[in-house]
């Protein structure tokens, strides 16, 4: 079979299945008497392992086999979930995700895999009952009882017939092939033998032929065209059975008993108890309802919708003026659809945040292991939908924020029970909408962020003098940590708690357009905010005239337009600066910073306020134009890097004003 | 023309092979389920000459579907995909009314044979 054409499918699919299964597992750590966990991860198991097998990823479809082997045994109660166990089935899925990672070379994973399987092997050896090879010979033999059935038979007209049947070699479940055979004998008339006993058709335990003794009334040719219409059947002989068989033949005990009624009950009693579980399972898991398309062809659809968006812009203004009147109602119906056709593309970017959620409770799983803490950790809000390149970023920040919770945040449960709380600690993980923007959280109720200590490290540091260090709030003290060269001094974490590489945090983060806060109270807990856009594909930004030219100024930076006079502004060591509410702000005149031509300035200067996490400062313009919704359009290679420029966006005239990167200017 | 198949399994990635085996050879599929309630809608809508149910599935499981189905019409045809290890369930599926199984992975020639004993 082809199989690349199935491949992205499969990837796709596998990756999904292997995060349901850590989900799953985690879940079932927590509460390992749900049943329906396991049958749904048996079940998850069950369908990779048929996947893998069709695709011919064998080291896949061998690993997942034995890791279904493991879970029935879970599943039928025989084996109990414990962290041992637990340990060795988080083993194997991360096995198998290597796996999956590198397909075609299965080959390196070789020893890891050996030592999974063995160990998974260890785990199934503790209970499963070696099953009896079961080498039963085809030899009839009747007990009085049966003899009496067939002898009574034959006196009312039926005759005995012995009936072989042999099945193809590569049949598989046999035992369901055989029952079938039976079905179909059952429905003629009545079933007295069969060789190797009904009992070990059922368990298998036979090779590929077994034969059956039938008392009937219907000849013999209807019998064996009857049975010749079952798939997998090799061979059919019917016969009428040897009238020498019943003299003569002492009882073999290794038949035992296997009367007529026996043989339909005896599959149906084991289809009843197992089922009984099956049927309910898996009918929790959520189905979207979705189609796979690849991300690149997404992208080049919001690209153009992007530019039809700007088009539309000079259409409708054009149809405004006026020159054809059927045009105006027209154009207004062309203004409205693309509006809709926008934001509905634009949703086709959103994904739900649940991505990446999904990954970290595993990842703070293993750390509380290692670190001996106890966590609990809850997460709320993964549905929260945001735009797809942002959700691909927030994984690294996330992943930092719960590990410091959880190394330096939380403390040792002796010290927490000490200190009157609960023995187990929790960290919440939280996404919601707010307005246009996303907001997570991540709180801890460990010891706190100190802000007397952070101070005193600031100082140490050289990173304040001390009547700063002072005059800060508590709060802005404990902000320090985002700091640069706070992040960099090592060790910080055992006396404030938190610090390892804030900064970068905080870079990505303001890099997507977010910001990020921080609460805490000593001996209380931490909160990390995160605020991030909803989209990093359109943004509102406030467009401005420098030197003819026209820019972008993305509004989250913006804090408020001014009027200034030139008689206002002085001079500081050759820096301009005006005095705003009682506070120094920095003038950069943007014709200057960019290298453009400098215009005659009036008396009144446009003055557009700026902030970014720790620096303000006031942007000189000519003319402020207004506030505008643009599309992002990314700068070729070519041009990329300019400082001060973040990309390029079209207006509604075709023109193309490049985006300020404000962070990078001030 | 080629007989009308509907196939059911929760996986993409397996309708998709069972589909391709299936028109390769000169059947034609003529819907997907990807569980058993939208099995049952599909049937009553497609009237198909085969059904192909996956047994485990979310939100109602082949067996269900199976007992819909011949609800419906109590001449479907319907053989049932099952995997290794699901003895006690196909044996359920098939007093369900399920005529024949085929076992995971497909084998295009198995499920050809199947499919020619029971509908030609």
């Amino acid at each position: 079979m082809e199989q690349n054409e199935y491949r992205d499918l499969f990837l796709a699919e596998a990756r999904e299945y292997l995060q349901g299964l850590n989900t799953a597992l985690l879940a079932l750590e927590h509460n390992p008497e749900n049943r329906e966990i396991l049958q749904e991860m048996f079940r998850v198991a069950h369908s990779l392992k048929g996947m893998s097998a069709t695709m011919g990823f064998n080291a896949l479809a061998g690993l997942t086999h034995q890791l279904e082997s493991v879970l029935d045994l879970l599943r039928c109660g025989s084996l109990q979930v414990e962290s041992l166990v637990a340990n060795v089935l988080f083993e194997a899925l991360d096995l198998l995700e290597m796996l999956l990672e590198r397909l075609d070379e299965p080959d390196i994973f070789n020893s890891q895999l050996e030592q999974v399987v063995c160990r998974l092997r260890e785990l199934e050896d503790q209970k499963v009952c070696t099953q009896s090879a079961g080498a039963a010979g085809l030899r009839l033999a009747f007990d009085e009882f049966e003899k009496d059935s067939i002898r009574d038979a034959l006196a009312h007209g039926e005759q005995a017939l012995l009936v072989d049947v042999s099945l193809e070699q590569t049949c598989l479940l046999k035992s369901v092939r055989a029952y079938m055979v039976l079905r179909a004998l059952e429905k003629t008339g009545h079933l007295i033998k069969s060789v190797p006993s009904v009992q070990e058709l059922e368990e298998e335990q036979f090779k590929d032929r077994f034969r059956v003794v039938l008392l009937t009334a219907e000849p013999e040719s209807s019998i064996q065209s009857g049975l010749g219409q079952i798939a997998e059947v090799e061979a059919v002989s019917v016969a009428p059975l040897p009238v020498e068989l019943l003299d003569d033949n002492r009882n073999d005990s290794r038949f035992p008993e296997a009367g007529p009624a026996k043989t339909v009950d005896a599959f149906r009693a084991v289809s009843e108890t197992e089922t009984g579980e099956e049927s309910k399972k898996g009918l929790r898991r959520e189905k979207e309802k979705t189609v796979r398309v690849e991300t690149d062809k997404l992208d080049k659809l919001i690209n153009l919708v992007g530019e039809l968006v700007v088009n539309r812009t000079s259409v409708v203004e054009q149809g405004k003026s006026g020159v054809v009147a059927e045009m105006s109602s027209a154009v207004e119906q062309l203004d409205r659809i693309t509006t809709d056709l926008q934001s509905a593309v634009m949703k086709l970017r959103m994904v739900p945040i649940k991505q990446v959620f999904e990954r970290l409770p595993r990842m703070v799983r293993d750390l509380t292991q290692e670190k001996g803490k106890k966590v609990n950790l809850e997460v709320r809000g993964e549905d929260t939908e945001l735009d797809r390149s942002i959700v691909n970023q927030i994984g690294d920040p996330l992943v930092h924020l719960l590990r410091n919770a959880v190394d330096h945040g939380i403390e040792l449960p002796a010290e927490r029970v000490a200190a009157g709380k609960p023995e187990s600690a929790t960290i919440q993980l939280e996404a919601r909408h707010e307005g246009s923007y996303v907001m997570i959280r991540v709180s801890d109720d460990g010891r706190g962020i100190d802000p007397v200590k952070v101070r005193a490290k600031a100082l140490e540091k050289g990173m304040l003098g001390t009547v700063e260090a002072q005059r800060l709030s508590d709060e802005d003290a404990v902000r320090l940590i985002f700091d640069n060269g706070f992040s960099l001094a090592e060790q910080v974490s055992d006396i404030s708690g938190r610090g390892v590489g804030m900064d970068a945090v905080r870079t990505v983060i303001e890099s997507m357009n977010g910001s990020t806060d921080i609460r805490t109270a000593v001996g209380q807990g931490t909160q990390f905010y995160i605020r991030l856009p909803l989209t990093l594909a359109i943004i509102k930004a406030l467009l401005v005239q420098v030197s003819g030219e026209i820019y972008a100024l993305p509004i989250e930076t913006i804090r408020e337009n001014l009027y200034v006079a030139t008689a206002e502004i002085k001079t500081i060591q050759k820096g301009k600066v005006i005095t705003l509410r009682n506070e120094v702000l920095p003038l950069l005149y943007l014709d200057e910073a960019l290298g453009l031509p400098p215009l005659v300035r009036d008396e009144v200067l446009s003055v557009v306020v700026v902030e970014t996490s720790d620096r303000k400062a006031g942007l000189v313009v000519d003319v402020l134009l207004g506030q505008q919704e643009i599309v992002i359009k990314s700068l070729s290679k070519v041009v990329e890097g300019i400082p001060g420029v973040a990309g390029a966006t079209v207006l509604g005239n075709g023109k193309v004003a490049l985006i300020l990167d404000v962070s990078s200017l001030i | 023309m080629g007989r009308q198949i509907l196939i059911t399994d929760d996986t993409a990635f397996m309708r998709m092979t069972l589909r391709n085996i299936l028109e390769k050879n000169g059947y034609q599929v003529v819907g997907e389920a990807e569980d058993g309630q939208v099995a049952v809608d599909k049937y009553r809508e497609l009237r198909p000459d085969l059904v192909t149910m996956d047994i485990t599935m979310p939100r109602m499981d082949g067996i269900t579907a199976i007992k819909k189905i011949m609800e419906i019409d109590s001449q479907a045809k319907i053989i049932v995909c099952s995997a290794m290890g699901q003895k006690a369930l196909v044996i359920e599926a098939l007093n369900a009314g399920a005529r024949d199984f085929i076992v995971k992975p497909f084998q295009a020639e198995r499920i050809v044979n199947a499919l020619q004993k029971i509908v030609g």
